[in-house]
């Protein structure tokens, strides 16, 4: 059997809160067969009433849009100063022609994932260790926490002093602005998994391997995968300041190389991708959340019940 | 009741917590197979109890010797159901009911329909009521087939009517899969209703050891219940 059928009460309920902001228009409650008759009505207004809704948050984005464009093309700004989106699309067919946007996108999507995987992992690693094991929190967490009040962008001009225009001082800053945010959350979330749920786990003759894997990862699991998210929102930030400052190619180049050139509309163009990469990355990491966490309540699309 | 059963005699057992003496040469024994209610005001150690017969912790003093034939040449097979359910969110009550097992997935299965809730096995214990989620924790105790099934207040948190329902279908389990139960309550007529013998908890020991050999299934209304259940009310308030 379907837990579905099994669970009528929960499935309305369900519906019901699948449109919590509609206006319903009150049926008239005259006789049974009217309400029964105004319901399809009703549908088709709640249903318009919804994807109107959907249209909302679009309105602000589009007028800004259009403010936009009409500032240059009216001429209140000079379009060299702002250039309206017109330019900036002009400016992404060009790059694209040339394949330099290409190249710079992927060049800093290396850059990250490098950076990203290095800071990840060993944030996990320590964050695990030092969860699991007092020895551990003893050897490692002070020099960490000593270690995390230095504003890792502090170090970019020692990073070029050492390492010049190179790859390293790019990857190293994100590693190190991602590596404590992970560390951190698995940490905590390790500390907080619920005692009791360990002790089960125990009598129920789990071996620690599976009693690491089954409960305590899977209990610190929403708190780790805060910290990657956040973590993720870190590394294009430090990206930015890393590769504005030196590079020789990835998007940040691209701006920098522009705005020597004047050409604001690659400047505006390289700010978009990076907003819209930052926007993806976090998409992906709520993607995986919600297939991961997918126990959890706050994760569960109302309504699916398996 | 049978043969497969293990009970147990606890020998002078004796427990402190710090300077807190809980019980001292505390003798009893439990016949293999039986249902027994532990009773007894706050902080006379029913749990304690519950939790050194168990060996979720090492007495003081004394020891817990089982007693008959313990079967597969191992220790004795002991379960303990909380009065929280202590499921893994992150299983589904299948899984749940698994936990510790490779496969198993048909007597897993069997077990949740045994404790009425057939269909709903795919359901994370966070779709599932206070009740359903305790019988997933005693589908999980059973498959197992302990000899010893140890039950801490487990329908403590449930409303009146689903406790009425989960006590009902503890008594039908248990009389299905013979073992010997040990049951904590705060609840007289919990005790009376399901056990064979209800010990009284008081000050240092055991204050009454009450054998109830009355027919099963067991009915509420019955009027020995009623006599016992004035009677132990009134000697535990006092």
């Amino acid at each position: 059997m379907h837990p579905l059928s099994a669970l009528p009460a929960v499935s309305a309920s369900a519906d019901a809160g699948l449109t919590p902001h509609t206006s319903r228009p009150s049926p008239p409650a005259s006789s049974a067969s009217a309400v029964r008759r105004a319901r399809p009505a009703e549908r088709r207004r709640a249903g318009s009433g919804k994807s109107f809704q959907r249209f909302l948050p679009w309105i602000a984005p589009l007028a800004i849009l259009a403010l936009w464009q009409a500032a240059s093309s009216l001429n209140w700004v000079s379009p060299g100063t702002l250039p309206p989106p017109t330019s900036v699309f002009g400016a992404a067919g060009d790059l694209l022609a040339s394949g330099e946007l290409q190249r710079g996108i992927a060049v800093s999507l290396g850059r990250i994932a490098a950076g990203f995987g290095i800071g990840a992992t060993l944030g996990l690693v320590l964050g695990f260790l030092v969860g699991m094991s007092k020895v551990a929190e003893g050897l490692v967490d002070r020099t960490l926490q000593m270690v995390r009040v230095v504003p890792h962008l502090a170090l970019v001009p020692l990073m070029i002093a050492w390492f010049g225009i190179g790859e390293e001082p790019k990857i190293i800053l994100v590693a190190m602005g991602t590596l404590f945010p992970v560390y951190l959350n698995t940490v905590n979330g390790i500390k907080n998994v619920d005692a009791r749920l360990i002790q089960l786990g125990q009598a129920y003759g789990l071996g620690r391997w599976e009693l690491i894997r089954d409960v305590i990862l899977m209990g610190a699991m929403p708190s780790i995968l805060t910290g990657i998210r956040y973590s993720l929102g870190v590394a294009w930030l430090t990206l930015v300041v890393a590769e504005t400052i030196n590079a020789q190619d990835g998007i940040g180049f691209i701006a920098q190389n522009a705005r020597e050139m004047m050409r604001n509309d690659r400047v505006i163009l390289a700010i978009l991708i990076y907003s819209f990469a930052g926007l993806l990355a976090d998409q992906l990491t709520r993607l995986v959340e919600a297939r991961i966490l997918r126990w959890h309540t706050s994760y569960r699309p109302q309504g699916d019940q398996s | 009741m049978s043969a497969a059963a293990v009970g147990l005699r606890i020998e002078d057992l004796g427990h402190h917590y710090g300077p807190n003496m809980i019980f001292e040469q505390l003798n009893l024994e439990i016949e293999s197979g039986s249902f027994v209610s532990f009773l007894g005001a706050s902080g006379t150690g029913k749990s304690t109890l519950l939790r050194l017969i168990a060996n979720l912790e090492s007495p003081t003093q004394g020891r817990v010797v089982p007693v008959g034939q313990v079967d597969r040449g191992g220790p004795v097979n002991v379960r303990v159901m909380f009065q929280e359910d202590r499921l893994l969110p992150w299983r589904t009550a299948l899984r749940n009911v698994q936990l510790g097992l490779k496969g198993h997935e048909r007597e897993a299965l069997a077990l949740l329909e045994a404790v009425g809730l057939q269909g709903r096995e795919s359901m994370w214990p966070e779709q599932l009521s206070g009740g359903q989620r305790q019988r997933v924790a005693l589908a999980r105790a059973l498959i197992h087939k302990p000899d010893w099934l140890m039950l801490d207040e487990p329908f403590g948190a449930l409303d009146a009517l689903t406790r009425v329902t989960a006590q009902q279908l503890l008594e039908r389990l248990w009389l299905e899969r013979p073992c010997t139960v040990m049951l904590v309550t705060h609840d007289v007529e919990e005790a009376l209703v399901l056990s064979d013998r209800v010990i009284v908890l008081g000050e240092g020991g055991v204050s009454q050891d009450i054998r109830l050999d009355l027919p099963r299934p067991r009915h509420r209304g019955d009027p020995l219940i009623a006599q016992w259940k004035e009677k132990l009310l009134d000697s535990l308030i006092h």
